[in-house]
C-alpha cells in the first residue's frame, strides 16, 4: 500500500516537472534529476534527435547526469528493432557505441523527440520494466512537454526578435527624428497626393508655419508661389519623378507664410514603407537665399566692373592706333623704338580686353545667361571658312593642318559658341608650341558621333594636372612665361557641356597635346 | 589529532609540511584563524578546514576542541564563493589524480544543492565524497570555511584527495506518516503540505503521535528535532530534512533545500535505532581493514536529540572501528548538514545523518 502511494506521489512529482518550465533544457534537468534521485539511480540522459542520414540516427544531448559531451549515434535498423513496440527497452550495455559504461540500461522512446536513457549498476531493479512501467504515461507526457517547450521557446524567440526589431525601429526613428530636428536642414515628408505628413522644426522655422498648420495640406499649394507658373510646373515635375522612384537635387523658390520667398536647394527622394511600397517623397531643404543674394551681387559686380574696364581699354586701343598713324606720318626720328613700345601696349591691352571678355563670359555661364541656339551647321565649312582664316590672320606665319574623315553631314551646334571653342583650342595650340610648329585640326564623322581633335607639338601638360585643366583660373605648372589667365579652357568646357558633348585631353610632356571634342549626333 | 581548547601555538606546532593540514574547529574555540592562515602562507603550509558547532574524537565531543588531520591532496583545494547568489558557477578542481574528495560548505547558505550538482555533474561517482556543513549552532551566518585563501562565508570548498575513502551513510529515522506533497516551497522553507499550511499538517501528525505540548516558535526545535521530514527514495533510506525554525508566517524552515512538489514523509527517531544505524555506517566504512584514519561527519541535531545517549552513538562507532583497527580513533565534526553519495546515487546534502569515512592510501 505504502509503495503504491509513493509511486503515485512520484508520478505526481514527475508530472509537475514537465509542465512548469518554459525551456526543454530546464524540463529535462528537473525531470531527470528528480527521477534519478527518487529511484536512487546514478546515470540518466535525454537524447534529442538531431538528424537521420545514411540509415543512421544522430542524437544530441539535451541533459545528462553526469554531463556527457558530444553526440551519440544509432543505426536506423537498430532503432526500428528496439522501439518497434511502445514501452521500456532493457539492454545490457548502452545502445549507443559512444557510451562506454557497462551494466544494465533502460530506454524509453520520447515520441519523435528523442530517447530517455537510464543506467544503474547497483540498483538494476529500479530501472526495470516493472519499476518504470507505471511511469510510461509520465514519460509520454515528458515527450509532449519537451516538444511543446521547444515550440514555445521558438515562438518566444521569434516574439523577442520581433520586439527587439520593433524597439530598434522605434529607437532608430527617434534617433533620426532627433538628428533631423536638430540639424539646420528642413525636412518635408509628403504622401502620394502631395499632402504634408511631416515637417521638422528647421523646415517650419524656415517657412514660418507651425507643424500643425502644415500637416495634411497640399505642399505645392502652400509652398510654391502661385503666380510663378513656370516654377510650380518645375517643382511638380520633380515630384512626379519621385513616383518613378527617382532621386534629384534642384533649386526652387519657396513661399513663406508671410508671403516672402526663400531660395532652397532641395534633395528629393521617394519614400517607401516597410513593405517596399511607395508612399510619397521626402525632401531635404537647404535655405540658400543668402548665397543666391551674394551670387547675384557678385555677378552684378563682375558685370559692372568688366564693362567699366572695357570703356578705358577701348580708348587706350584707339589712341595706340592714332599714335601709330602719327609716327608713320610725321616720321619721328626714334620711330622704331616708339613703335616697339606701342606694339607691347597694343598686345597687353588686347590681352586685358580678352580677359575681361572671358570673365564676362564665365559670369554669364554661372548665371546661365549665355544664349545657346543650336542649328544644323556644316562643320567642315565652318572650320574651313571661319576658324582657320581667323586664326591664320591673327597668327601670321603659323600653319593649320586640317583633315576630314567620314561622310560629312550637318551637325546640330551653336555656330558662335563652336567658333569660340575651336579658336580657343587652336590659340592654345599655337601658344604652347614652337613658332614654326603647326596646329592640326582633324574632323571625323562617325556613325553616331562627330569628333574634332586639335593637336599641337608643344610643351605638353603634366599628367597629374590634366584633371584640373578645365577649372577656372587653373594653369599648368610648366607654362613658363607664356601669358594666359586660365579661364579659356573653363569656358570651352562649359560651351561643350551646353552641347551635351564631351571634351577629352591627352598629353605627353615636350611632345604635344590633343584636345578632342565628341558630339553625339 | 585532537586538541582540547587548542591554542594557536599548539595547533601550529602540530602542522606538517608537504601534506594538507585539515583542521576542524569547535565554534567556542577562540583561535585567530586569520593569523593561522597568514602563518601557514608564510611558511608554505597547506591548510583547509571549517568551524563547526562541535568536534568529536573517540567517545568524546566538544565545542572548543580542535581536530587536525594530515591529508594527501592531488591538487590545491578549490573555493566557490557567493553561493547565496543565484548565478554563481561552481569552481571545480581539475580532477587529475583525484580519487576522493572532502567537501565543506557554509551550512547556513543557500543553493547548496546547485553547488553539489555542479560537482557531481563533473566527477559523477568516479570519486568518493565526504563532507559537511560548517557554521554555528546559533544559526547566525558567519565566516566558517577556510583555506590558504582565507576565511569565508557563503562559500564551498572542494579538497581533492589522492587517498581512497570508503563511506558509510545511515540515519535510522523512520516514517510515521506520509507522503505529503510539499506543494509550496521556497528554498528551505516549506509553506504548504498537501495544499494546507505546513505547520497545521505537521502539528496534526505530531499530535497523532502523542505530542501534547502546544508548538510555539520558542519550543519548536525542542519538539521538531525528534520529527524530521524524509524525502522518499526507492530502495534507499529517505533523505532527511531537519525543520529547525518556525518562522513568523508559521512556515517550517529546514536545513537544506526541498524541491517544490516533493513527496515527503514525517519521520520519528528511536534512540536505539539511531545509535545502531551509526554503528552500521561505521561498519560499512571500516569493512576494508587497511584504513589509516576514520573521519566522522555527524549531525549536530543528533546530539541535541540523543542528548546523553549521543556518547553511546560515538561508542558504537568506535566499537565498529576498533574491531577492524584498534589503533585508529574516529575523529570528526558535528555539522549543520552532511554531504556524501550512496554507492550508486546522487551527491546529496543530508540532515540528521551520520557519514563515516575510512581513509586509506
Amino acid at each position: 500500500m505504502s509503495s503504491t502511494v509513493h509511486q503515485i506521489a512520484l508520478m505526481y512529482e514527475l508530472s509537475l516537472t514537465t509542465g512548469r518550465y518554459e525551456s526543454p533544457d530546464e524540463i529535462g534537468r528537473q525531470f531527470l534529476k528528480k527521477l534519478l534521485s527518487r529511484k536512487g539511480i546514478n546515470y540518466g540522459a535525454i537524447w534529442v534527435l538531431d538528424s537521420i542520414e545514411d540509415q543512421e540516427r544522430t542524437f544530441k544531448r539535451l541533459y545528462a547526469l553526469p554531463s556527457i559531451e558530444g553526440k551519440v549515434t544509432l543505426s536506423e535498423k537498430s532503432f526500428r528493432q528496439l522501439f518497434q513496440s511502445p514501452g521500456i527497452v532493457e539492454t545490457e550495455g548502452s545502445i549507443f557505441p559512444e557510451i562506454q559504461i557497462d551494466g544494465p540500461f533502460s530506454y524509453i522512446k520520447l515520441r519523435d523527440y528523442g530517447i530517455l536513457e537510464l543506467h544503474s549498476a547497483s540498483l538494476p531493479k529500479n530501472i526495470s520494466k516493472t519499476s518504470l512501467g507505471p511511469l510510461v504515461e509520465i514519460f509520454d507526457q515528458l515527450a509532449v512537454s519537451l516538444r511543446a517547450a521547444e515550440s514555445y521557446q521558438l515562438l518566444k524567440q521569434e516574439i523577442y526578435e520581433r520586439k527587439k526589431a520593433e524597439q530598434l525601429l522605434i529607437s532608430n526613428e527617434k534617433k533620426y527624428r532627433g538628428i533631423i530636428d536638430n540639424i539646420h536642414l528642413g525636412l518635408l515628408e509628403v504622401d502620394l497626393n502631395e499632402q504634408i505628413q511631416y515637417a521638422n522644426e528647421a523646415f517650419c522655422e524656415i517657412v514660418g508655419y507651425t507643424l500643425e498648420e502644415l500637416l495634411g495640406r497640399k505642399a505645392s499649394e502652400v509652398l510654391i508661389p502661385e503666380e510663378d507658373e513656370e516654377e510650380r510646373e518645375r517643382v511638380l515635375d520633380q515630384n512626379r519623378s519621385r513616383k518613378e522612384g527617382k532621386y534629384s537635387v534642384y533649386e526652387a523658390k519657396v513661399r513663406k507664410k508671410d508671403g516672402s520667398q526663400v531660395w532652397m536647394v532641395i534633395s528629393g527622394a521617394p519614400n517607401y514603407d516597410d513593405k517596399g511600397e511607395l508612399i510619397g517623397s521626402i525632401g531635404i531643404h537647404l535655405d540658400i537665399s543668402q548665397q543666391k543674394e551674394l551670387s547675384r551681387m557678385q555677378s552684378q559686380f563682375i558685370s559692372m566692373t568688366s564693362h567699366e574696364l572695357r570703356t578705358p581699354l577701348t580708348a587706350i586701343t584707339s589712341n595706340i592706333e592714332l599714335l601709330n598713324f602719327h609716327i608713320d606720318k610725321e616720321g619721328h626720328p626714334d620711330k622704331d623704338r616708339l613703335r616697339k613700345s606701342l606694339k607691347r601696349m597694343e598686345e597687353n591691352s588686347l590681352r586685358l580686353n580678352n580677359m575681361v571678355a572671358n570673365i564676362l563670359l564665365i559670369n554669364q555661364l554661372d548665371n546661365k545667361k549665355i544664349p545657346f541656339d543650336p542649328e544644323q551647321v556644316d562643320l567642315t565649312r565652318l572650320i574651313r571658312d571661319k576658324v582657320i582664316p581667323t586664326m591664320m590672320d591673327s597668327h601670321k606665319g603659323r600653319r593649320i593642318n586640317f583633315s576630314e574623315k567620314g561622310i560629312a553631314r550637318a551637325v546640330n551646334i551653336d555656330p558662335k559658341l563652336f567658333i569660340h571653342i575651336l579658336t580657343n583650342l587652336v590659340e592654345n595650340a599655337f601658344k604652347y608650341s614652337p613658332a614654326e610648329s603647326p596646329a592640326d585640326v582633324d574632323l571625323v564623322y562617325e556613325e553616331d558621333q562627330v569628333s574634332i581633335a586639335v593637336s599641337d607639338r608643344g610643351i605638353g601638360i603634366p599628367q597629374d594636372q590634366l584633371n584640373n585643366l578645365f577649372e577656372n583660373f587653373y594653369r599648368a605648372t610648366n607654362v613658363g612665361n607664356v601669358q594666359g589667365s586660365g579661364i579659356g579652357l573653363a569656358i570651352v568646357k562649359e560651351f561643350v557641356d551646353l552641347h551635351k558633348g564631351e571634351i577629352k585631353v591627352k598629353s605627353l610632356l615636350n611632345k604635344g597635346t590633343t584636345f578632342t571634342i565628341l558630339l553625339r549626333q | 589529532m585532537y586538541l582540547e581548547n587548542g591554542s594557536f601555538k599548539e595547533v601550529y606546532a602540530s602542522m606538517k609540511p608537504d601534506v594538507l593540514n585539515f583542521v576542524l574547529i569547535g565554534e567556542k574555540n577562540d583561535i585567530d584563524i586569520h593569523r593561522m592562515v597568514d602563518a601557514c602562507n608564510k611558511d608554505g603550509y597547506q591548510i583547509a578546514g571549517g568551524i563547526f558547532p562541535m568536534v568529536l574524537s573517540g567517545n568524546g565531543y566538544s565545542d572548543n576542541g580542535i581536530i587536525i588531520k594530515c591529508l594527501k591532496v592531488s591538487e590545491k583545494p578549490a573555493f566557490t564563493h557567493g553561493l547565496d547568489t543565484k548565478d554563481f558557477e561552481p569552481n571545480l578542481p581539475e580532477g587529475q589524480g583525484m580519487i576522493s574528495s572532502i567537501i565543506l560548505v557554509d551550512g547556513l547558505t543557500k543553493n547548496i544543492g546547485k553547488f553539489l550538482e555542479g560537482i557531481y555533474d563533473k566527477f559523477w561517482n568516479n570519486v568518493e565524497y565526504l563532507g559537511g556543513g560548517c557554521g554555528s549552532l546559533s544559526l547566525q551566518s558567519t565566516p566558517c570555511v577556510f583555506s590558504n585563501e582565507g576565511l569565508f562565508q557563503d562559500s564551498g570548498l572542494i579538497i581533492p584527495l589522492k587517498q581512497k575513502q570508503r563511506v558509510g551513510i545511515r540515519h535510522g529515522w523512520e516514517k510515521i506518516d506520509g507522503p505529503f506533497i510539499a506543494n509550496s516551497v521556497e528554498g528551505t522553507v516549506i509553506k504548504e503540505l498537501n495544499w494546507k499550511p505546513s505547520l497545521d499538517v505537521y502539528k496534526e501528525v505530531l499530535q497523532g503521535d502523542g505530542v501534547r505540548e502546544e508548538i510555539t516558535p520558542d519550543n519548536f526545535f525542542d519538539i521538531s528535532k525528534g520529527y524530521p521530514f524524509g524525502v522518499t527514495r526507492e530502495g534507499l533510506e529517505d533523505i532527511v530534512r531537519d525543520p529547525i525554525i518556525m518562522n513568523e508566517a508559521n512556515e517550517l524552515v529546514c536545513v537544506g533545500e526541498v524541491a517544490n512538489n516533493t513527496a515527503v514523509n514525517i519521520l520519528k527517531g528511536d534512540n536505539d535505532n539511531l545509535i545502531e544505524s551509526a554503528g552500521h555506517a561505521a561498519e560499512y566504512a571500516a569493512s576494508d581493514s587497511d584504513f589509516q584514519s576514520i573521519i566522522v561527519i555527524d549531525c549536530i541535531s543528533r546530539v541535541l536529540y540523543l542528548e546523553d545517549d549521543f556518547r553511546n552513538e560515538l561508542a558504537r562507532i568506535m566499537e565498529a572501528v576498533r574491531k577492524k583497527n584498534p589503533d585508529v580513533v574516529a575523529e570528526g565534526a558535528l555539522t549543520i548538514g552532511e554531504i556524501s553519495a550512496y554507492p550508486d546515487g546522487f551527491l546529496e546534502f543530508f540532515n540528521k545523518t551520520i557519514v563515516v569515512s575510512a581513509i586509506s592510501e
